[in-house]
């Protein structure tokens, strides 16, 4: 079935990850979970796939670290919602794991494709 | 009364049933069925109570909220066995109560130290028993040949005395704690007067018309109103003239555990035999005296 063959697809967040994918969501403007769950899913072409189950614990992790800000509002289609806003903390968060992040691509491409490298 | 983790729990339930809104309402404009679709957005979210748990664990305080649901079942419990609470708890009471009991008794008696500025440096001795009357006393003689033998030492003495009845114009008669002292004891244990002032050398003075003397704080106030009015006053006392001269402070309670005079007097009085049963402490047949012991 399509449905099935579009689930094995999908690939587990690499540990770490989560955190700076939910900031990034966040980056352009204000969010409620459903809404950063569909622009990872939809960015990644469907192949990461937040589950609910640590999307939220994400959230109100990084909540508390004061790097979102949360605010009850209504969507376009009036149902109210916890709205998540990226802080300036938040900000220079994302920054730092993106370098990061980065290296690490680098570091994994180096190993794996040598001959790559001048 | 809500508890501010209340609160938050159910902003949290709020947060999720908006996420599963929101699931079934794109089902739904995709086409689903509205059941069908709540169904498939409630396998999509999984296991709600447990992501609750998840989340509200990062808040940190699940614990204390814990305690509280520990605390609750076991209050529930114990009201459901009565008969098993009523034992322990009464276990517990006389556990605790008879351990604290001792206790006092035992820093009343043993630890507990004299109120007065240094107790570490006062050493008590015991004048030795009387080989008739197996008396602890010391006699006035006695002492003041004790002192003079030892003139390095301030040496202090009190000495037991009989509850004598204290005389007031127009007050009933009342039962007073009598305790004679040395001319040194309150200063040499560095006692302060509340009011007046405490005894010196000459209240030793024998022969005196009107014997002075200090009394207990609370004695006081309950007596004659305040110390400070306590102080001149004139009574009687065992049929026998007094002007109190001062009001010990208020937490000096004399130098036994378990035993406060209200009166302390000049040991001298011992002499005359007011307050004090005669003794003779070679037992009777001899010519000893209280004035030659």
């Amino acid at each position: 079935m399509n449905q099935t063959a579009k689930y094995q697809n999908r690939i587990e967040l690499l540990q770490g990850t989560l955190d700076m994918l939910v900031l990034q969501a966040l980056l352009r403007e204000p969010m409620h979970g459903y809404a950063i769950a569909q622009v990872i899913r939809n960015r990644s072409g469907e192949v990461l796939s937040v589950e609910t189950g640590s999307l939220y614990p994400a959230l109100h992790r990084l909540e508390r670290q004061k790097w979102v800000k949360a605010e009850w509002k209504l969507t376009e289609s009036k149902q109210r919602a916890k709205f998540y806003q990226l802080t300036a903390l938040g900000k220079k968060q994302l920054t730092t794991d993106h370098q990061r992040w980065l290296q690490m691509v680098r570091a994994i491409g180096a190993v794996m494709e040598p001959e790559v490298q001048p | 009364m809500r508890l501010p983790w209340e609160r938050a729990k159910e902003s949290l339930s709020e947060e999720l049933e908006a996420h599963l809104q929101m699931a079934i309402a794109e089902r739904v404009a995709d086409g689903e069925e509205p059941a069908q679709a709540r169904a498939a957005a409630l396998r999509e979210l999984g296991n709600l109570p447990l992501i609750e748990d998840v989340t509200r664990e990062g808040w940190g305080w699940v614990w204390l909220e814990n305690l509280l649901h520990d605390t609750r079942y076991a209050l529930r419990q114990l009201r459901r066995a009565p008969a098993f609470t009523a034992t322990a708890l009464l276990t517990l009471a006389f556990g605790i109560g008879a351990n604290l009991g001792v206790f006092q008794l035992l820093y009343a008696v043993i630890l507990a130290e004299l109120p007065v500025p240094h107790p570490e440096e006062v050493v008590r001795i015991h004048a030795a028993r009387t080989p008739f009357d197996q008396s602890w006393t010391i006699s006035y003689p006695a002492y003041q040949r004790l002192r003079a033998a030892t003139p390095d030492v301030p040496l202090m003495a009190s000495a037991y005395a009989q509850n004598a009845t204290l005389d007031l114009p127009n007050r009933a008669p009342i039962e007073a704690a009598c305790t004679l002292v040395s001319d040194n004891y309150f200063s040499g244990l560095g006692v302060a007067p509340a009011a007046g002032r405490l005894f010196v050398q000459a209240d030793e003075r024998m022969g005196q018309g009107e014997w002075p003397v200090v009394l207990r704080y609370d004695f006081a106030r309950k007596t004659f109103g305040s110390a400070q009015q306590a102080v001149g006053q004139h009574f009687l006392l065992n049929d026998r003239a007094f002007v109190v001269i001062g009001v010990a402070h208020r937490r000096f309670l004399g130098d036994r555990t378990g035993y406060a005079p209200d009166i302390w007097l000049p040991l001298a009085l011992e002499s005359t035999g007011a307050l004090t049963v005669p003794w003779d402490s070679l037992g009777p047949g001899h010519d000893v005296s209280l004035d030659k012991p």
